[in-house]
Formats: structure tokens, C-alpha cells, sequence
């Protein structure tokens, strides 16, 4: 008995340890999402061979969704909230008052970025960012004009003339979900959906904590 | 394949990712139970992969445990790599959090129900021995291969693999006593009827059902 287990290269059974567990599941990385992540691992290191040390403008994200015309008509949306807001998905530069409202606590979901540039008349100069309420209300705002829905943002459409719509803003999908408030390298403010202890620190930021 | 890897040749890391991509998301998604974080994780694999290219040994068959134990180090502590690649991350496209199709939602949601099942007994061990346990048992890596990605000598994956066993094997018998206290006390057993295809010691499987 001894013997035959000193002959066996590997003693032991990876079935039977197997058996010891729940099966694992069987999660495959779906054709589509892979291609996209070869492509960009690809396009990443083409970046590093070509431009080792870009300037950040370059490195700006392909997926900014500018949508500047809508800003002002976004602040009544958000019922009165300071904040007026643009639509994009590229970072500003590390502005004081401006805070990135993310769809989904991952860093690499889509998000609106939210801005006091284009307050309205008679908003106060405070920042959004010097609290955490006031990041998280912006957020907020955001989610409840279903602007920002579970893992994607949606562009209003206007009419000329007449009013703003949001598509598929059908009643429980302005749900704003619990928000939380971290902050990016940059310095800038970053609004997740969650309300895990670790969330911030999960994706790698610190916590959002009110100036002092 | 090694030479190419380390001389920073794109297509070597094109094959690279083709080959292995599916083994690392996998292995993500079960060690972290969240499809959204596997995909960071598998990124995030392959672009430190390039960054340590130079490390790249030749040894072994191939580059798959020089790779898992690159996965290994990003699960670990995924806060430090988020944060090295954070603009290269920032550039992944972007995605919708739920799958496109039903089909695809549902075989997700009953990995997800096994998987969770799964990472909870898992949890019961210590990491180094959860760390051999998923590479060799659910990730197919030989001993030697586990040993390479972990940086440990072959002993050392053997005995933890060994020590796994042991703690599992307690831990189930102590659930089959629960289970037998209970039925002789006449409750119904707990979360009874999810036994895995292919198990012939229904005491051990129904030891985790959950």
C-alpha cells in the first residue's frame, strides 16, 4: 500500500479532492467580451511600444459620449440639484467640482461625469466634491432621472423646442440604488452604486471623506 | 513561444492571450464569484504579463504557470494592479453589467449559485492551501505547474493539497453527523437534493449542500 503510493507521481486524486467540493461552475468568458479584451490588450501594447510615455490627453478614453447641449436642461431633471451636468465618459482634468458617477462599481463601467461649470444662475461656489453628500447627491440625481441606469448611461434626446425625453425612463428605472463615494488617483471624486464596507477599496481608491 | 514572449512581440502575446484567456477568466470567476471583477482580472493578468515579460523562464511546456501564478498575484491583491494599470484599464471597452442574452443570464446565474456554493466550503481553508486547491483541483494545473506559479517547491504544493483534504473531510463528516443528529431527532435534513452528477459518496457530496 505504502509502496504504491511512493510509485504514484501525483498521490493524490484530483477527482476525489473534487468530490469534496460543490461543482465550481463552468463560467466562460463570452466570444464577444473576449475579442474586446484581446483587442485591447493589443492596443495597449502597441501603446507602450509606440508611446511609452503618452501625454494624458492621448491617453483619453475612446469612449467620451460628449453631450454638452443637454447640460442645462439636466439641471431641472435632477429636480434643482446645484449641479448641472455633462454626459461623457473621458476624464476631465483634476477639477475640484467635478465628480465621475459611475453605472456600476466596477472602474471600467461607463459613467457621467457631473460638474458645477455650468451651475445654475445663483447655485452656490462650493464644489460638489468637498463632501461626500454632496458627490452622492449629484449621483444621485443622475440615477433618479434615469440617466444613469444598472450598468450603462443613457443619452436624453431633445426635441427641438420641446421637452427633454429619456429612452426607457419607464417608472422603477430612475431607482437611484445605494451610492458610494471614492476617490480616484487623479483626486477626482468617483460615485459607485454600492454600499459595501470594502467597495472603494476593492477597486483600488481610497474613500471619499468630507474636506476638512 | 518563451523567447518571442520575452522579446515583447505582439502576436506572441496574441497567442498568449487566445490560449490562456479562458483558463484565467475561469479561474477569476471562481475564485472571486463576480463575472465584472474576473474580467479586470483577466486584463489585468495579461497586461502584467507584459510588464514582466523579462521573468518569462525557460522552463516547463509552457507559459501557463508563469501565467497563473501572474493571476495569482493580481487576486491577491487586486487594489495594487487596478492601481499600476489603472489608465490602461480605464481604456477596457466598455460593457453591460448583465449578459446580452437569456440564455447566457441563465447559465450565468446557475454558475453563480454553484460557484458561490462552491467558494463558501472554500472558504474554509487557509489561502495557501485554497490557492493550490483552485489551481491543480478546478484549474487542471500539474503539481509541478502549481509549484512554478506559487514559487514553491512540488513538496510544498503536495502537502497543502494534502492538508485541504484533511480539513475538507472533517468538515464534511461534521456535517453528515449534523445531518444524521437531525434526522433521528426527526427535522427534515437541510438543503437536501442538490447532489453533482458523477458522485458516488452522496454522504460526502450532500456534506455541501447549501
Amino acid at each position: 500500500m505504502t509502496l504504491d503510493r511512493r510509485r504514484r507521481p501525483e498521490p493524490l486524486d484530483h477527482a476525489e479532492l473534487a468530490r469534496l467540493l460543490p461543482a465550481p461552475g463552468d463560467p466562460v468568458l463570452p466570444q464577444d467580451r473576449r475579442l474586446l479584451l484581446e483587442d485591447h490588450l493589443m492596443r495597449e501594447i502597441q501603446h507602450h511600444r509606440n508611446t511609452p510615455a503618452a501625454p494624458a490627453a492621448a491617453r483619453r478614453s475612446r469612449r467620451r459620449l460628449v453631450c454638452f447641449a443637454v447640460s442645462g436642461a439636466l439641471v431641472a431633471l435632477a429636480g434643482g440639484a446645484v449641479a448641472a451636468t455633462t454626459l461623457m465618459g473621458g476624464s476631465p482634468a483634476a477639477e475640484p467640482n467635478s465628480v465621475r458617477c459611475y453605472s456600476a462599481a466596477v472602474l471600467t463601467a461607463e459613467y457621467s461625469g457631473t460638474t458645477m461649470a455650468a451651475a445654475a444662475e445663483g447655485a452656490p461656489s462650493t464644489d460638489i466634491a468637498a463632501t461626500v453628500s454632496g458627490a452622492v447627491n449629484a449621483c444621485a440625481g443622475l440615477w433618479e432621472a434615469a440617466l444613469i441606469q444598472p450598468g450603462r448611461l443613457v443619452a436624453p434626446t431633445v426635441e427641438p423646442g420641446g421637452p427633454l425625453t429619456i429612452p426607457d425612463a419607464t417608472p422603477g428605472k430612475g431607482k437611484v440604488p445605494p451610492l458610494t463615494a471614492c476617490v480616484r488617483d487623479d483626486g477626482e471624486a468617483a460615485v459607485f452604486p454600492g454600499k459595501d464596507r470594502g467597495l472603494c477599496q476593492n477597486l483600488g481608491l481610497a474613500r471619499l471623506v468630507d474636506r476638512p | 513561444m518563451h523567447a518571442r514572449i520575452r522579446a515583447g512581440e505582439p502576436e506572441a502575446f496574441r497567442e498568449l492571450f487566445r490560449d490562456h484567456a479562458q483558463l484565467v477568466h475561469r479561474h477569476a470567476v471562481r475564485v472571486t464569484g463576480d463575472w465584472a471583477m474576473a474580467q479586470d482580472v483577466v486584463s489585468l493578468t495579461f497586461l502584467e504579463a507584459w510588464r514582466l515579460r523579462d521573468r518569462l523562464r525557460d522552463e516547463g511546456d509552457g507559459p501557463r504557470p508563469w501565467l497563473m501564478g501572474i493571476a495569482t498575484n493580481v487576486l491577491r491583491n487586486m487594489t495594487r494592479a487596478a492601481r499600476r494599470h489603472e489608465r490602461a484599464l480605464s481604456r477596457v471597452p466598455v460593457r453591460d453589467s448583465l449578459p446580452d442574452f437569456t440564455e447566457e443570464l441563465v447559465g450565468r446565474m446557475a454558475d453563480a449559485e454553484e460557484i458561490e456554493a462552491a467558494r463558501a466550503a472554500l472558504a474554509q481553508l487557509r489561502r495557501p492551501e485554497r490557492e493550490v486547491f483552485t489551481l491543480c483541483v478546478w484549474s487542471g494545473l500539474g503539481y509541478a505547474e502549481a509549484a512554478e506559479a506559487l514559487g514553491v517547491p512540488v513538496g510544498t504544493v503536495r502537502s497543502r493539497l494534502s492538508r485541504a483534504r484533511a480539513r475538507l473531510r472533517k468538515l464534511a463528516a461534521k456535517e453528515l453527523r449534523k445531518r444524521r443528529s437531525a434526522a433521528r431527532d426527526g427535522e427534515p435534513p437541510l438543503g437536501d437534493g442538490q447532489v453533482q452528477g458523477g458522485r458516488t459518496d452522496a454522504a460526502r457530496s450532500k456534506g455541501w449542500n447549501r
